[in-house]
């Protein structure tokens, strides 16, 4: 039901050995970077930045194509709509009735084709991000980073029981088709997968409590430490000045872009 | 999930959004017993896992946004809940949306808080009926998700006028969630008063 | 010196079910104990009162281990002392990496950084899953993950071991692992308490047998309590099948006044049997031998008409 997205951790690449703490920060600050852009050839530049940092990091672009998919359905009815208006100013393309459906420009074409790039490009960067290294190991990074030590605890578990109860509920699912249920568009099948699925909720909160029964009794008391430790090469630092370089240079270029224009 | 990807909404929104988001975080965080940890991580993940389920309503398929259910189950705490289960889908399971993990949260978060407030107040209300938890469940359920859809247009109408024809579809399509998502949360908080009470936020401390 | 002492615990669950009712054991140091009981019985309540996760209002003083009381608010000092695994392997694993889960508990008890990691070296290798640290718990087979929940208690090196059904739901050879890693630890010196279904498992793990339902019905010697059927089938339990077999070869005219529990005590018995009787074993069929068969038969629940 659900595939990892830390997959291809095991591979071998610059991003890979790429220091997990630094990593994580550098890519989200490009990200919060890149979202910023409203300059339609940045947003190019920038996505084409990220489909190189794709390609270093090895992970296979079939694997991302597969993932990218959600995301452009999301985004596809901007790119349809957005360009077209009923209310606004416009060229007349068609009557329906008494609606009149106007064609906006191309502007709002370019505004649409930004969306769905800056959308898709955030996407991409988050395979270096956190594709890159095995999932436990991201977690004790974002630790290190003192994040707030209930917010790590709870992404842990979180990530940990999604498996557990997504395989329960296919389980359930499978059991459920196996004596004749049919999903349909009607309320027998809303009432049944609802009490399917408070079941489910009722046995994970059952199992919480054992979970919470089993820390206790290996003396738990509040706070999870692990054993990894980090530690710095230049290699690190380089990788840090590329990206994070990157996202200073994409601001620069639109703070000297309102320069130009004025 | 009410969610939306990056790159759309004007930046000054998503930044606010992660401005309300630290600031109801650090509040609910603190609320919170390190002790509840693994209860609230299962339930959270529990939630994650019964959004990714599709109801067939009419001719489009729809997933739960299940944040009233969130909202009448875990309390205040439901918002920390929601915010976990927005990181893992923009990171783990790439439904897009990084930058907007904020705003995503108090789309879904505060209504989730308001829908706990209303289903509290309706379960003190008497009204003479035995299934109480059904009706307010049902009702709690269907407006988190109407006030979700409702933050999302006004988010999107504000960004920009040119989006107006979008917002009317996103609000369209989410007719039939409010619908099923009110069924659900009835079914579910019935189910919970009968089998399980001690997992509807009015019956703990949390 | 003993290591488990109970004394007139009682416990009720929150809706009223009484669990538990004066329930009264020791268990010395050393010792190596099964503690059977129907399903419903307070078996896997009784395994949380040992550290105290659950404790009773009103009997407070009733669980001591290794003479001291047990005390819920130093819970988290109980696990050098007395480790307990617990039926469900997924309740028990709950951190990213195996080798995280099995560092949890050393980690918890303060132990320095070298420490720990040959803890967990040590456990898992205990448990025959050296060199798994690195592998993520929900992949591993139900066998693997017993095993590894198995490993995340005896990396705090206890001194008493408490496990709730250690062999249910396992294919033959992991069921074998797990007794060997079991008889090994016993062999240690170390008090066992495990709580099973396995009858045929029990006469290779423990000397001591009790038996409980909501209270102890019976506490003694392994052979005795087995001996004592109409018991054991009364409240729904049974006895080694090695046992059945020996009971239905008596009414083939086989001469045995103790019926053996498990494979070594048969091997045993057969010598023994064989030698007094010049290297032959007699068996025939004379005139109680069929309904002798159909009365042991019917003793343990199988009704002989359906199976002929």
């Amino acid at each position: 039901m659900i595939s990892e997205i830390d997959t291809y951790a095991g591979l071998s690449s610059p991003i890979h050995r790429w220091d997990p703490r630094l990593k994580v920060i550098s890519i989200l600050a490009l990200i919060f970077s890149i979202m910023l852009l409203y300059d339609l050839k940045l947003v190019i530049a920038s996505m084409l930045f990220a489909i190189i940092l794709v390609y270093i990091s090895r992970i296979p672009f079939s694997f991302i194509a597969g993932r990218l998919k959600w995301v452009f359905l999301f985004v596809l009815p901007f790119l349809i709509i957005l360009p077209f208006t009923v209310i606004g100013e416009g060229v007349v393309i068609a009557h329906f009735g008494s609606i009149t459906l106007n064609f906006r420009g191309i502007e709002s074409v370019e505004f649409a084709v930004m969306i769905v790039i800056k959308a898709l490009t955030s996407v991409m960067l988050i395979f270096p991000m956190i594709g890159t290294s095995r999932m436990d190991i991201t977690i004790k990074a974002l630790e290190d980073l003192h994040l707030p030590n209930k917010l790590v605890q709870m992404l842990a578990f979180t990530y940990r029981y999604i498996f557990v109860l997504s395989n329960e509920f296919m389980l359930m699912e499978r059991s459920l088709t196996s004596r004749g249920f049919k999903r349909g568009s009607n309320l027998y099948t809303i009432t049944t997968l609802s009490k399917a699925i408070a079941t489910l909720f009722v046995m994970s909160y059952e199992q919480a409590e054992r979970v919470f029964y089993a820390m206790r009794s290996k003396g738990y008391s509040g706070k999870v430490t692990t054993m990894h430790e980090f530690t710095l090469r230049p290699q690190d630092w380089l990788c840090t000045v590329v990206v994070c370089g990157f996202a200073i240079f994409i601001q620069v270029a639109v703070w000297y872009g309102t320069l130009e224009g004025t | 999930m009410v969610h939306i990807s990056d790159g759309i909404l004007a930046p000054w929104l998503w930044v606010s959004g992660w401005v309300i988001t630290a600031a109801i975080l650090t509040y609910t965080l603190n609320k919170m017993k390190i002790d509840d940890v693994p209860k609230l991580s299962v339930i959270t993940a529990a939630v994650f896992v019964a959004s990714l389920i599709h109801f067939q309503a009419g001719p489009t398929s729809v997933h739960l946004v299940l944040c009233g259910f969130a909202g009448v189950t875990l309390g205040i705490l439901a918002y920390p809940c929601i915010f976990i289960a927005l990181v893992m889908q923009a990171f783990l399971f790439l439904h897009g949306g990084v930058t907007t993990i904020g705003i995503n949260t108090v789309n879904m978060g505060v209504p989730a808080l308001i829908s706990f407030f209303i289903f509290k107040a309706g379960m003190k209300l008497n009204i003479g009926i035995s299934k109480k938890e059904i009706l307010f469940g049902a009702i709690a359920g269907g407006i988190a998700v109407a006030l979700a859809v409702l933050l999302l247009a006004v988010e999107l109408l504000v960004t920009g006028e040119e989006l107006t024809e979008v917002t009317t579809v996103v609000v369209l399509a989410h007719i039939p969630v409010i619908l099923v998502e009110a069924i659900f949360t009835g079914v579910i908080v019935g189910f919970f008063a009968t089998v399980k009470p001690e997992m509807l936020s009015i019956k703990k401390r949390l | 010196m003993p290591a488990i002492t109970i004394q007139d615990l009682d416990y009720t669950f929150s809706d009223g079910t009484v669990a538990l009712e004066h329930v009264s054991f020791e268990i010395e140091k050393g010792e190596s104990v099964a503690l059977i009981g129907p399903n419903g019985a307070g078996k896997s309540t009784l395994l949380l009162h040992l550290n105290g996760i659950l404790h009773s209002s009103v009997s407070r003083e009733s669980v001591r281990i290794l003479n001291e009381s047990v005390d819920p608010k130093k819970i988290h000092e109980m696990p050098k002392k007395i480790g307990i695994v617990f039926q469900n392997a997924d309740d028990m694993l709950f951190m990213p990496l195996l080798g995280d889960d099995v560092a949890f508990g050393p980690i918890n008890l303060g132990l320095d950084k070298e420490e720990v990691q040959r803890r967990v070296k040590d456990a898992l290798e205990m448990v025959g899953l050296a060199g798994y640290e690195h592998r993520v718990p929900h992949h591993l087979s139900g066998g693997e993950k017993r095993r590894a929940a198995l490993a995340t208690v005896l990396s705090m090196e206890p001194e008493i071991l408490a496990m709730d059904e250690p062999t249910a739901n396992l294919d033959p050879k992991s069921r074998r692992e797990l007794i060997e890693i079991l008889r090994r630890f016993k062999e240690k010196g170390k008090t066992l308490l495990i709580i099973t279904h396995d009858v045929n498992a029990i006469p290779e793990l423990a000397e001591r047998v009790i038996v409980l339902n909501k209270t102890v019905i019976a506490d003694g010697p392994t052979c005795d309590i087995f001996s004592d059927t109409e018991m054991l089938v009364k409240i729904g339990l049974d006895v080694p099948v090695i046992m059945q077999i020996f009971e239905i070869l008596q009414c083939f005219g086989y001469p045995c006044d103790v019926l053996p529990l498990s494979i070594e005590g048969a091997v045993r018995n057969l010598t023994e049997t064989m030698e007094s009787g010049a290297g032959h074993v007699h068996l025939h069929i004379h005139e109680h031998t069929h309904s002798g068969i159909s009365s042991a038969r019917s003793k343990y629940h199988v009704h002989a008409e359906k199976h002929e």
